[in-house]
């Protein structure tokens, strides 16, 4: 009998219930070993990186992703030459094809649209995502597009060229395409679960004329269509070439910096004669870099200018030494920042409210409004003359950027906040704002639609706002955001506002508060799910990361708390962020000290001179710095300090002065 | 001439020899701490791997044999301390009289007690009584349970002294009762003095005297680098080293001090969390037993004053930094720094993180 995770009674298990993953599913579905579960490829990769899942069928991508795991020999979903269901069309010749539009719904088709376009010297164009079912009736002119599953089955005779993407694969490397495997979590698999899933396997192809049948039926298609997908087009045996094709989609995806370093070993140094299964099939398994190497080697390998797994990260965190991540994460620093500069901001913190409806059980600052509650009567919201003071004292420090934040205040509507950033924009035209929350957001979009949520950012952007602060995003993970503030939104609805910031071309910065008892997986699934978005739309100029530090009022206990961890933490967020351009250091809730040390491990910004902070201080924490120090902290550390403005760029005394003549009096 | 000097500097110490104190001097100038670090650790990790100890002591300042009874009172056992380090201040360290009646009173506390004293106690002591220093020594050392810490090193540089620690005895007399101490059968511990404005040939040329002491004695157990800071007053504003600065001396004195098995900070003088940082930079050791403010302030600020500085304002909560720091949170905050934590009597001896554990 196959050996079960001691803690469950059943193996929790997900799959896509596309057409071409049913042989591999329908007979794993009925398996009671299993905890079978169908869902979209996205969420499958989601529980795996979480830990919610202990085995998936998941996409070649998103085991690179995610790392460490352990692929099931035997079964897979691959194509040897034309597949049909991955395919660029356009109605000119590549050669004078200007963009692609893509999907980023399949992050393993993105990819080899990406290698594909570079081996026909067409690496540079742009990718522009959209929805998948849009692409279509967009492909015109010079741009292109990449159709997917049943859209490329539909739509892709009307156009005049067509790319079969796994037959190019086929004649680029002369090996079959895998696009997923099963997966499982370290440590789930035994030879008898590997011998049980390779029988539903076979199993499943027994009853592939059934599938046929029933697909054909529900979906209206054709039988000998679906059959002819079924039989000619795909592969389902992971046979060694297979395996060979799969290998080399991770090195060129490592090579051109999309995907993370993994790549396929055999199980045994003599192949194949020992890489023999109880089925007579080819036993191969993937082992990703992290696991086959020391940490040494993920370092020189990240130095290198790869990119690492989530699997990598925990292993870094777990294992490497201090130095070891400093010094690579200011390598890559000095890569990303040339130069040897840090900059720093004048800016200020204005909390306009602090009533909020979200209740963060770590959060000092909030009052309710609801009167039953303690502390109710403390609520506030600024008056315009206490906003007043606050930046015109900002503006006399010169200051050049007004973080304005708050609660999530059920009373302010949506014009409250464009009155308030059109009055800034007018009396101080010289401060930019960088201001608001996703959940300040949210809280004005009841249906949290996207449509809902593009509208309310287009309107505070309207009336001002220059970047978005971006506040909230706590730990990316729901598990833990339902512990730690259960009425906060959910990862992906975080997530949505963010997309959104990126597709209108709006900039953000992006945090992680870590320190509430969160797991090391948490951390950098939640840091995978933020480079992810950063591939997508790219919202985000500047992450940040700190601990959360209980104060007397909070209910969250504290853990992580030592200035050692976040320096580990911001080192590996570094290296681990190579689409993400800066990194601030929080010396705000660390000290002048380690704030300094931060500097070696990645930092390239040293964040604003504070004026007023409230959030953080609710905790008790209250170092503060003024430019002097700063700068006289960033020269001792050996780096030249620059004053910037909101967006990175240099601070021009000259520029900020016309500004502020600018104003409307 | 930072990497010829980085390259000559690792080949040297991994093959196990000496780092000469032009080496040491250009050492304090090299802004890459990374590379430092790196070097750093090649001694480091030698000597102690991947343990970091602490000694679980509690700090008691005295001014009278009567202050022990009462303060030896109030202690309490949960607090996972092992033993006491008992501070004479005033009276209590005027005379080698006092110094040795505290010894016997220390006998009653309910806990291992451990005379802390500078070297300049006992040469003060020495010259109230009429003794000489080797007298002196002999006296205490006869009286068991006595540390001669590294307090009044300073700086060896005489104009240094002069201008800024008056009030400290000369160098060579701190040499003088270190190695009598030494040649009694004393361990002892070494320091040095560093200020927010760096002194490379002053650090080189004051290590350079501890080594040579070593060598001829082998009596230093431990070395303690003492950041010029003001810490002890209300809403304290600091002028003092940066973090960078610290580190840097930390990890210089580990490559040049090959002789001194333990090189300590002091959470109190660098902050604590930088202080596990610096198990990452070449210290092997946070040392909390010596209490907040014992540098005095006005030098730091005499200093920066008069090289003109504009003075850095760092204000920051003292939540973090005073009060000490309990032994359950130098064990874990050295279990997250990836250390294993050993923790130590008073006499340097390792004892079973057990045993701290049991007691809280
Ligand atoms: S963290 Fe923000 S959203 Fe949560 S309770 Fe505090 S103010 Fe409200």
């Amino acid at each position: 009998m196959p050996t079960l995770a001691p803690s469950r009674k059943k193996l929790r298990v997900v799959a896509a219930d596309f057409l071409n993953s049913l042989p591999l599913t329908v007979e794993m579905a009925e398996d009671e070993l299993f905890n079978f579960e169908y869902v979209i490829p996205s969420e499958g990769a989601r529980r795996m990186m979480e830990q919610e899942a202990d085995i998936a069928l998941l996409p070649v991508a998103a085991v690179a992703e995610i790392g460490g795991l352990e692929v099931v020999p035997g079964p897979c979903i691959g194509a040897n030459g034309r597949v049909e269901s991955v395919v660029i069309v356009s109605q000119v010749p590549l050669d004078k094809v200007q963009r692609l539009l893509i999907d980023n719904a399949s992050r393993t088709s993105v990819v080899l649209a990406k290698i594909f376009m570079d081996s026909v010297g067409k690496g540079d164009i742009p990718f522009i995502r959209m929805p998948g079912q849009a692409i279509p009736a967009n492909v015109k002119g010079t741009d292109a597009g990449l159709l997917i599953a049943d859209i490329a089955f539909r739509e892709s005779k009307q156009f005049k060229y067509r790319h079969d993407l796994a037959d190019a694969w086929k004649r680029l490397t002369g090996e079959p395409f895998v696009f997923a495997v099963w997966a499982a979590q370290p440590g789930v698999l035994t030879p008898e679960l590997v011998e049980r899933i390779n029988r539903r396997f076979w199993d499943g192809i027994a009853r592939k004329h059934q599938i046929i049948e029933e697909w054909a039926a529900k979906h209206g298609m054709p039988k000998a269509e679906v059959a002819d997908y079924l039989d000619e087009r795909i592969q389902f045996n992971l046979n060694k070439s297979a395996w060979y094709g799969m290998q080399e989609f991770f090195r060129l995806g490592s090579n051109m910096r999309l995907l993370p370093d993994a790549r396929v070993e055999f199980a045994t140094p003599q192949e194949p004669q020992n890489g023999i299964n109880t089925f007579g099939k080819f036993v191969p398994e993937v082992v990703p870099y992290s696991r086959s190497y020391g940490v040494d080697r993920i370092l020189a390998r990240a130095d290198a200018g790869r990119r690492i797994s989530i699997h990598d990260a925990e292993r870094l965190y777990l294992e490497a030494d201090l130095t070891d991540i400093g010094e690579v994460a200011n390598n890559i620093r000095n890569r990303m920042n040339p130069g040897g500069r840090v900059s720093y901001i004048i800016a200020r913190n204005i909390n306009y409210t602090n009533v909020c409806n979200v209740d963060c059980g770590f959060c000092g600052f909030y009052r309710s409004d609801d009167p039953k509650r303690k502390g109710h009567n403390e609520g506030y919201v600024l008056t315009r003359q206490q906003l007043r003071e606050k930046m015109d004292e900002l503006a006399d420090g010169d200051g050049v950027q007004a973080l304005v934040q708050g609660g999530v205040n059920p009373n302010l509507p949506l014009e409250y906040y464009t009155d308030l950033l059109r009055w800034m924009k007018r009396e101080w035209p010289q401060i930019q704002q960088n201001s608001f929350s996703a959940d300040e957001v949210l809280g004005l979009c009841p249906n949290t639609t996207p449509q809902e949520i593009s509208a309310v950012l287009h309107a505070l952007r309207d009336a001002g706002l220059d970047t978005f602060a971006g506040a909230g995003a706590e730990i990316l993970v729901d598990k833990v955001r339902k512990r730690v503030s259960y009425k906060k939104s959910r990862s992906a609805v975080w997530l949505e506002v963010m997309r959104q910031v990126g597709i209108m071309g709006m900039k953000a910065s992006v945090t992680m508060l870590y320190g509430m008892g969160e797991t090391t997986r948490d951390k950098f699934a939640h840091m995978a799910k933020i480079r992810q978005l950063q591939d997508e739309v790219s919202p985000f100029m500047v992450f940040i990361t700190w601990p959360y530090q209980k104060g007397p009022e909070q209910k969250i206990k504290s853990f992580d708390q030592a200035g050692a961890t976040y320096l580990r933490v911001q080192g590996i967020s570094r290296i681990f962020f190579d689409n993400i351009q800066h990194i601030m250091c929080s010396w705000v809730t660390q000290g002048p000290d380690i704030g300094q040390t931060a500097l070696y491990y990645g930092a390239d910004d040293f964040g604003s001179v504070m004026f007023e902070e409230n959030v953080v201080s609710a905790s008790g924490t209250t170092y503060k710095m003024n430019a002097n120090s700063m700068e006289h902290c960033i020269r001792e550390a050996g780096f030249i300090p620059f004053r910037r403005k909101g967006d990175f760029s240099e601070w021009d005394l000259v520029e900020h002065q016309m500004l502020q003549n600018t104003r409307v009096l | 001439m930072s990497s010829k000097l980085l390259s000559r500097v690792r080949s040297l110490l991994e093959r196990q020899e000496r780092i000469g104190v032009d080496d040491c001097q250009e050492l304090f100038q090299v802004k890459d701490l990374a590379a430092i670090a790196t070097l750093a650790r090649i001694p480091r990790e030698r000597r102690h791997g991947r343990n970091a100890h602490y000694r679980a002591i509690v700090p008691l300042t005295v001014a009278t044999v009567d202050d022990l009874a009462q303060a030896g009172g109030q202690l309490e056992p949960e607090s996972g301390a092992v033993g006491i380090a008992v501070r004479p201040d005033g009276q209590a360290a005027a005379t080698l009289g006092a110094l040795m009646e505290l010894q016997s009173a220390m006998r009653l506390l309910p806990l291992p007690a451990t005379l802390f004293i500078s070297a300049g106690i006992i040469a003060r002591a020495a010259e109230a009584t009429g003794s000489s220093i080797p007298e002196a020594v002999q006296a205490l050392a006869g009286g068991g349970g006595v540390f001669i810490n590294g307090d009044e090193a300073e700086l060896s540089d005489a104009t240094f002294r002069t201008a800024h620690t008056a009030a400290a005895i000369p160098f060579p007399q701190w040499l003088a009762v270190h190695r009598a101490a030494h040649a009694a059968g004393l361990k002892t511990g070494a320091s040095m003095l560093y200020t927010v404005h760096d002194r490379p040939a002053e650090y080189a040329a004051h290590l350079q005297a501890i080594r040579q002491l070593q060598d001829e004695t082998n009596g230093f157990v431990q070395f303690v680098p003492m950041g010029v800071q003001n810490r002890d007053v209300a809403e304290w504003y600091l002028v003092a080293p940066t973090a960078a600065q610290s580190l840097r001396v930390v990890a210089v004195a580990r490559m040049f001090l090959d002789s001194i098995p333990h090189i300590a900070v002091a959470p109190s003088l660098i902050t604590s969390e930088e202080s596990f940082v610096a198990l990452s930079y070449g210290a092997n050791m946070v040392d909390s037993t010596i209490a907040v403010g014992d540098v005095c302030s006005d030098e730091g600020l005499g200093v920066a004053a008069a090289e003109g500085a504009s003075l850095p304002v760092i204000a920051a909560s003292t939540a973090r930094q005073r009060g000490g720091i309990l032994p359950r949170t130098i064990h874990s905050r050295i279990v997250e720094s990836r250390h294993i934590p050993v923790p130590m009597d008073a006499a340097f001896g390792e004892i079973s993180s057990l045993t701290i554990l049991a007691q809280q």
